[in-house]
């Protein structure tokens, strides 16, 4: 007589329910694991820290964000999601259990398959944390543009994609080294490949955390990045490795032929759209909005002062009438006739590789001319750091102070070399009037100064990054950086005594120190 | 009622036997497996847990065929397996291991119901909460006991479950097993006769791959009988003899005339099973 089963087997839903049960208590494990927490806690404090520590963060632009926080993601809880996902896969082997695990009852591809969905907790924190960030962002701060959801998809899209990777090769080598390598090697071809493509490279797309960064930000409807094509790529990606890892846990059959082909496709269909240039439509609006922004901006009018802003950048015109406030309190009521317009402008040569600094500045001259606002000072779409501040406050003072637009005294073939070199009282009048507007502003003067040290000196301001559009030779700096320094209520009278002198084109850099009371350069500038 | 039916079974690991035409029952209550080290034990061990397939030779537990995957599966649902170093996830508590095996045994439904009551069979209710690291070896093995009796398993399969343990430890596992025993088949494999005499109502000597020796534990010390004496001098013709606490050297082999013949114990009856080259060697 034989001993049969007397206990009905377990039911048809048992393994898939035993598959969820494990996965919950996988991913609480994976939660807690010390490396999760560590990425967890080190993301979270770089976004907070970069509030205290990056200026611009203060005034976000989120379609430019929103890349930032998906590449923190994917480095930080990626690299946590493969390699405490690989770790899990390993663990049976690591403690020497697989003696007992071996005649357990839930087959290696279902418990692949747990740590596989044990990685979708993290994702779903990961797109909470990436959500919270944008969010707060918007509210906390004058926040400039819309993210992109697909761009912040594509976070916990990478962490999903590296915890398969983790998984998989936990089924391929028992070697916990496996992981943290395969982690290395993707940071150092991230690190490798940015310089590679950057400037509008296509292949770069390929990588998880996909193409370059703009030279500057631009309004969302301009960027055009590929991010859902993107996406699928990355979701793609993951499922055909999740494949893989099944099928070496011992899996087979029609479902996971589909799964593998869907995986298949996805990768393929969202990998090949995301290589394909923009189309026309967008090159052109991209070429329209660089060279007349005055057709893509809604303007408002502080006081007497007009401001011109990209669709998503309103926002930050209090700030930007902060500084050119500051600036224009300084000059005597009667010269302030000129009726002021601040401009937003871009510049971004991959947008239009035929427009040359010149001929930019030509487009803008066109450009405003058209709008009905010539002269309008021009500023770009970063904002929150000095050196921002003290290019559009540079901008304004070189407008009153000159009464000219600039780019108007210098030709066009030097206009991406030289910008508009600003001498004598009039250079001296508009580093002192840039530097004391604002704090910021000051530092940015320092800052700008700085930057021109180690090629001819004095300081360059800029509308945009891509070139200097006034300079301020260094006697000149050197007497406003020495007035700066006096008490300022004595050297705004000086100025206001003294601004039709000060603003005479023929006086000379030693005239302005004497008038202002600051000790005289031991060179005059050279400048005519 | 037979749980397991073994005839024939052999198993090569390349020039090694490891297993040669081993046939044998298991019925229900507790079996005592003796051997020396490297007999063959773990090996017949992972073979009927399913681990290992054999060679050759027919094998039915719990009426179903572990050589094909489906009977393999039906064998597992009703099996529970302590291995020699079963292994532990030290980060893991009592509770959650045995609950992790349990999600890999497939049990869902009142699992957490039953990974208490084996605790609580095992005596580590208090234990549960803490982590698997900060336990002593015997409160391990019978975390691992715990484990191996998840669900009721109609077939439980100890490895040497005792080794390592103090006496203390190893009381306390003995009483557990005395337990598990009722109703159900364990085969315990060790090196203990102490075990066997106290837990098992039949015994299987394996040696050099083969069944040696296979009944009561009473007539495994049945076979030393006439075989064992003592003398107050080491015996010449001893195949082993050892001195014993009140200074007389307890002997067994071929006697010589007149010798004091003693009652032989299940240890008496295990080495005189065992080859005359084993015994030899441990006797030197």
């Amino acid at each position: 007589m034989t001993t049969t089963l007397t206990r009905p087997s377990s039911s048809e839903a048992a393994p898939r329910r035993a598959v969820l049960a494990l996965a919950r208590m996988e991913s609480a494990r994976l939660l807690r694991h010390p490396v999760t927490v560590a990425a967890t806690l080190l993301l979270a404090v770089s976004w907070v820290s970069s509030w205290f520590t990056i200026a611009t963060t203060r005034y976000p632009v989120l379609q430019e964000l929103d890349r930032d926080s998906a590449m923190g993601m994917m480095v930080l809880l990626g690299g946590a999601a493969l390699v405490t996902g690989n770790l899990a896969v390993l663990r049976t082997h690591r403690d020497g259990t697989t003696g007992l695990s071996q005649v357990l009852i839930l087959p290696d591809h279902a418990r692949t398959l747990a740590h596989l969905l044990a990685l979708l907790p993290l994702t779903a924190i990961g797109a909470v944390l990436i959500a919270a960030r944008m969010a707060l962002l918007a509210l906390l701060a004058p926040a400039a543009g819309r993210p992109d959801p697909y761009e912040l998809a594509a976070g916990p899209a990478a962490v999903l994609l590296l915890g398969a990777l983790g998984v998989l090769l936990g089924r391929l080598t028992r070697s916990a080294v496996a992981a943290p390598l395969a982690l290395l090697v993707l940071l150092a071809a991230l690190v490798a490949l940015e310089p590679i493509t950057n400037g509008g490279g296509t292949a770069l797309w390929l990588a998880p955390q996909g193409g370059a960064a703009l030279e500057m930000p631009v309004p969302a409807s301009l960027m055009a990045r590929p991010a859902g094509p993107h996406l699928a790529y990355l979701l793609g990606l993951a499922g055909l490795l999740a494949t893989a890892a099944v099928l070496r846990a011992g899996a087979r059959g029609a479902r996971v032929t589909v799964a593998g082909a869907l995986a298949l496709a996805c990768a393929v269909a969202g990998g090949t759209a995301q290589l394909s240039s923009p189309g026309r439509d967008v090159a052109a609006a991209r070429a329209s909005v660089m060279k007349h922004p005055s057709q893509h901006e809604t303007c408002r009018e502080l006081g007497n002062v007009t401001y011109c802003a990209f669709e998503g950048f309103g926002a930050w015109i209090p700030a930007w009438d902060t500084v050119v406030r500051a600036v224009v309190a300084r000059v005597p009521a009667p010269a302030r006739t000129a009726r002021l317009t601040v401009r937003q402008r871009i510049a971004v040569p991959a947008f239009d590789s035929a427009s040359r600094p010149g001929q930019l500045l030509d487009a803008w001259r066109a450009d405003d001319a058209a709008a009905g606002t010539p002269g309008a000072v021009g500023v770009g779409t970063h904002w929150g750091d000095g050196a921002a501040a003290a290019d559009l406050a540079a901008q304004v003072a070189y407008r009153l102070v000159t009464g000219n637009r600039v780019g108007d005294t210098v030709e066009a073939s030097q206009a991406d070399r030289d910008g508009t070199v600003v001498c004598g009282g009039r250079g001296v009048l508009v580093a002192w009037l840039t530097g004391q507007a604002t704090p910021s502003a000051l530092t940015g003067l320092h800052h700008r100064a700085e930057e021109s040290r180690g090629e001819r000196g004095g300081v360059s301001f800029y509308e945009t990054h891509l070139f200097p559009t006034v300079h301020v030779p260094a006697p000149e700096l050197a007497i406003a950086t020495q007035a700066l320094s006096r008490p300022h209520a004595d050297i705004a009278a000086r100025v206001q005594q003294s601004w039709p002198t000060l603003t005479a084109p023929d006086t000379t850099a030693a005239q302005t120190a004497q008038l202002l009371g600051v000790p005289a350069p031991a060179t005059d500038t050279a400048c005519g | 009622m037979t749980t397991v039916q073994a005839e024939g079974l052999s198993l090569r690991f390349r020039r090694t036997t490891a297993l040669e035409e081993v046939s044998f029952t298991l019925d229900d209550g507790v079996t005592g497996l003796l051997g020396p080290n490297g007999a063959g034990k773990t090996t017949l061990l992972r073979i009927l847990a399913t681990a290992i397939p054999a060679d050759a030779g027919r094998l039915r537990i719990l009426g179903a065929d572990p050589r094909n995957a489906a009977g393999r599966l039906a064998v597992r649902r009703r099996l529970g397996y302590l291995p020699q170093n079963p292994g532990f996830h030290q980060h893991f508590t009592a509770f959650e291991f045995v609950d992790y095996i349990a999600i890999l045994k497939e049990i869902v439904d009142g699992r957490h119901d039953e990974v208490r009551r084996v605790l609580h069979a095992v005596g580590l209710d208090d234990q549960r909460g803490k982590k698997i690291k900060a336990l002593s070896g015997g409160m391990r093995q019978r975390v691992g006991l715990a484990a191996a009796l998840l669900d009721d398993p109609a077939l439980v399969i100890l490895d040497e479950p005792t080794v390592g343990l103090d006496p203390e430890q190893r009381l306390r596992f003995r009483e557990l097993i005395a337990d598990i025993g009722e109703g159900r088949t364990v085969l315990l494999s060790t090196h203990q006769t102490e075990d066997v005499a106290t837990l098992c109502r039949r015994v299987i000597v394996l040696n050099q791959g083969r069944i040696r020796f296979d009944g009561e534990p009473s007539e495994l010390a049945g076979m030393a009988r006439g075989r064992v004496w003592t003398s107050q001098a080491r015996a010449e013709g001893a195949l082993a003899g050892w001195r014993t606490g009140n200074g007389d050297f307890h002997n067994i082999g071929d006697p010589p005339p007149g010798a004091r013949l003693v009652e032989p114990s299940i240890e008496d009856g295990y080495l005189t099973v065992i080859d005359a080259a084993a015994l030899a060697g441990r006797a030197s």
